[in-house]
């Protein structure tokens, strides 16, 4: 297990090659519900020594199969002046590979397709999703591999590693913490999520985060927090 | 504010859940009722009420060093419950619970007085105490979901028989909070300070959430003084070394 | 002051300290819209100092301080003292706490020569 944890990590450190943005994100679960619609808003402040960047996004998704979903997501961000308006546009299709419970793990992919607001830079990316549950705790792990591309920007290829570990403790308190690698960056903190089912297929998933970069040489802290609603 | 509330409340209050993830594990471990965890926390905010009520006075006593007596004195008690507890423990399987209801309700008591100084501080200068609001119920909950993975790990610790790692896991903690204790005494000039051993900064700095969690559970310093090296030595091994003592004596007894 | 003290007679530890007491040399901060003034302190290396920060805001505030090792609150329209020191020639940070992106400041410790 520790071997397959170490070479999951070196993989993961080959990979960085991320020059910008904000690496802390969502950890993605390989798993796809068959008829579900959902509205998301993901909410992501990030306070370093310089300054403190307010990103949210909305988004609507609905399952297209039982094994593949897509979302369109609004992405705002706080600019300098403290207004607050879009910045981007976003696609999303996550695709469910295997099924639940199937196999040694479960797995996805996750293709995102994403344009900035009034530029000419897109950035599309393609990430592989595991999951493994030991008794009630779950690992989920995403590898990304992102490529940047139009006028306003440099053309590169960035590559992200997400894991999350958690323990399932209550539907509603799943404690877990969470890794997030890009370049220069790795992050590490508490989380929470949880999960509140009503009637019928609908549900209410909440994710709390609290990321700290390791190196602990600048501060940078960013405060995560997703509000997921599926009917 | 919303962020530095939250880091705040992973500062201050984190060393309340360590010690309940394990004090936990150890009553459910004994089958011990959990009374002391609610009284515990009733009697400790109780403390911190009064405390940060009085604390305007109380820091001008002795020249202005009267709530660090105060501290240091409260955080001294909090140690020797936890080594009654710990004795407790390794002689007789299980604690008194009057133990674990005094340590957990000074550590509350101390750790929430600093934050009740900030929140009453500034909920009244905020605008919008919105943030404020928000980053203590996200810094709960972000202290109770590590709480939580750390009660798992010590209460795995005790369900795999190893006694001995989680006797050594509290006493870092204990010795730890000591050590700090010590340290305020030197900020009022009470104690000598002397110039830091080393420097371990560059692997990991206390300012870092790494180092802060480290502190939290074994009293990580990156550049302690030799006074607080010998205080955290002494207040690990002494117990030890007392306990070492009691078995071999115990085991001397059998033999005969 | 005495008196109190005979109160504590555990803590005989104070006797270690009284003899400096008087010689410590003392530098003053204040604390306004959470702004520490001066933001940088020279003091001398090698040697214990005092640091009163004199809090003339109406929020409380915690000086804190990775460097030098220090934390302690102070009210408003309040003076605290701090111990520090003897430190070694350096940077050392401080901030407060309640305001850590406003309230910022050094502590400089330089080198003294004849200092008699």
């Amino acid at each position: 297990m520790w071997r397959f944890a170490f070479a999951m990590l070196l993989m993961a450190a080959s990979l960085s090659i991320r020059a910008d943005g904000t690496v802390v994100d969502k950890v993605y679960h390989p798993i796809v519900l068959p008829n579900e619609h959902r509205v998301e808003w993901r909410f992501m402040s990030r306070q370093t020594e310089e300054k403190n960047i307010l990103a949210q996004r909305i988004g609507y998704g609905q399952s297209l199969s039982e094994t593949v979903t897509v979302e369109f997501y609004l992405l705002g961000e706080r600019d300098r002046d403290d207004n607050f308006g879009i910045e981007a546009y976003e696609l999303e299709s996550r695709w469910m590979i295997t099924e639940q419970g199937r196999y040694w793990a479960d797995w996805g992919m996750v293709f995102e397709l994403e344009k900035r607001h009034g530029l000419d830079a897109w950035e599309a990316s393609a990430g592989l999703l595991m999951e493994k549950e030991f008794g009630r705790n779950s690992l989920t792990l995403n590898w990304f591999s992102i490529y940047e591309w139009g006028n306003d920007i440099q053309d590169e290829w960035e590559g992200e590693f997400r894991m999350q570990y958690r323990f399932r403790w209550k539907p509603q308190v799943q404690p877990s913490l969470e890794l997030f690698v890009g370049e220069d960056f790795v992050g590490i903190g508490p989380a929470l999520m949880g999960i509140q089912r009503f009637e019928a297929q609908k549900q209410l998933k909440w994710e709390l985060g609290f990321i700290s970069e390791l190196s602990g040489v600048t501060k940078d802290h960013t405060l995560r927090f997703v509000l997921e609603y599926e009917f | 504010m919303l962020i530095n509330s939250i880091i705040l409340f992973l500062r201050d209050a984190l060393p309340v859940f360590v010690l309940a993830s394990f004090l936990l594990a150890w009553s459910n471990h004994t089958k011990a009722n959990h009374h002391w965890l609610g009284w515990g926390t009733v009697l400790g905010l109780s403390g911190a009420l009064i405390l940060t009520a009085l604390v305007n006075v109380i820091s001008q006593w002795q020249e202005g060093a009267g709530l660090e007596l105060i501290l240091f004195c409260s955080q001294s008690l909090a140690y020797l419950f936890l080594i009654l507890i710990v004795v407790d423990f390794c002689r007789a399987q299980h604690s008194h619970p009057a133990f674990a209801l005094a340590a957990f309700a000074i550590t509350v008591m101390l750790n929430g007085a600093n934050l009740l100084v900030y929140l009453w501080g500034y909920w009244a200068f905020e605008e919008t105490p919105l943030a404020l609001i928000l980053g203590t119920v996200m810094g709960l909950a972000l202290c109770f979901s590590l709480a939580v993975l750390l009660y798992l790990a010590a209460y795995h610790l005790l369900l795999n028989g190893a006694r001995r790692a989680f006797i050594c896991l509290v006493l870092l903690y204990a010795a730890g909070q000591l050590t700090q204790a010590f340290t305020l005494l030197s900020q009022v000039d009470l104690l000598p300070s002397f110039p830091s051993l080393w420097d371990s900064s560059a692997w990991i700095s206390d300012e870092s959430e790494v180092g802060h969690l480290l502190n939290s559970l074994m009293g990580y310093e990156e550049a302690p003084g030799p006074l607080q090296l010998l205080v955290y030595f002494l207040a690990v091994g002494l117990p030890l070394l007392g306990l070492g003592l009691s078995r071999q004596l115990k085991l001397g007894k059998g033999r005969n | 002051m005495d008196r109190l003290m005979r109160h504590f007679p555990a803590f005989g530890l104070w006797l270690f300290a009284a003899p400096i007491w008087a010689e410590v040399p003392a530098f003053e901060l204040v604390l306004k819209d959470h702004l520490f003034y001066p933001a940088k302190v020279e003091v001398p290396s090698g040697q214990k100092v005092r640091l009163i920060i004199h809090n003339q805001d109406d929020t409380p505030e915690e000086f804190d301080s990775f460097d030098l090792n220090r934390e302690k609150v102070v009210f408003p329209q309040r003076k605290a003292t701090i111990y520090i020191g003897p430190l070694k020639p350096g940077t050392y940070e401080f901030f407060g706490e309640f305001n850590p992106h406003t309230a910022r400041g050094e502590v400089i410790a330089v080198e003294v020569k004849d200092a008699d």
